[in-house]
């Protein structure tokens, strides 16, 4: 799956530490799922989709082999 | 995410700590068959009598039948165990469903390693060698899940921090 939560993020003027923060997840967390090696569940994907302002459709796409 | 049948961080130092106090008694006990004389205690045997495991032949009679026992073994064993099982199920600082995630990852990693080493152990290890190993491998299960999970967690702690 890909997604464009660096792009919203920075977009956002948001560091990894207060997206984190806002969502209540570690920055591990939030580094992970901006490199694509870990897929978020539907419950994070719509708590970043809301704090970065953005539809969930618009945050992750999925690829061929998903 | 809701973190089932784990306890607070704070039981993650301690049960370290116990593991790694069981793992050292534990080794001593092994190599130089240290038994303190004051851990010298008489407790019951349940199975003192069982067909099963004692052939039936003990002489006496009676349930439980009571024999002398030093408890240093029981003492490091004990230790291993509680202190595996809380380093396993103790959350971290920042528990969430990505560390969720690793720690299951590490617990299945674990699961095969092991029943791969118990595998090998059936085959070429035999007789009283072959207990000595199978009970090594009852705590090897919960040493070879604590390398896991610490080294992954540390090695994308290192990624983030270089980032």
């Amino acid at each position: 799956m890909k997604n464009k939560v660096k792009r919203y993020r920075q977009f956002s003027e948001m560091t990894q530490s207060q997206l984190a923060d806002l969502i209540g997840v570690s920055r591990q967390t939030i580094h992970a799922i901006e490199k694509e090696k870990y897929v978020p569940s539907t419950v994070l994907a719509l708590k970043l989709s809301r704090e970065l302002k953005v539809k969930v459709e618009e945050l992750f796409t999925l690829e061929i082999k998903d | 995410m809701k973190a089932k049948y784990l306890f607070s961080h704070k039981w993650k130092p301690i049960g370290l700590t116990l593991f790694i106090i069981g793992l050292t008694l534990g080794t001593i006990g092994v190599l130089s068959s240290y038994e303190p004389v004051f851990l010298d205690v008489r407790v019951p045997d349940f199975f003192g009598n069982s067909s099963f495991l004692n052939n039936g032949s003990s002489s006496e009679t009676g349930w439980p039948q009571m024999r002398k026992n030093n408890l240093f073994d029981e003492i490091a064993l004990s230790l291993l165990l509680i202190g595996g099982l809380l380093s396993i199920l103790a959350k971290e600082k920042n528990e969430d469903e990505m560390i969720m995630k690793l720690r299951l990852e590490s617990l299945l990693w674990s699961a095969i390693v092991n029943g791969i080493l118990i595998f090998i152990t059936v085959w070429l290890i035999y007789d009283l060698d072959f207990y000595f190993v199978m009970i090594t491998e009852l705590f090897f299960f919960y040493l070879l899940f604590i390398l896991r999970f610490n080294f992954v967690l540390m090695r994308q702690k290192k990624l983030v921090d270089e980032e």
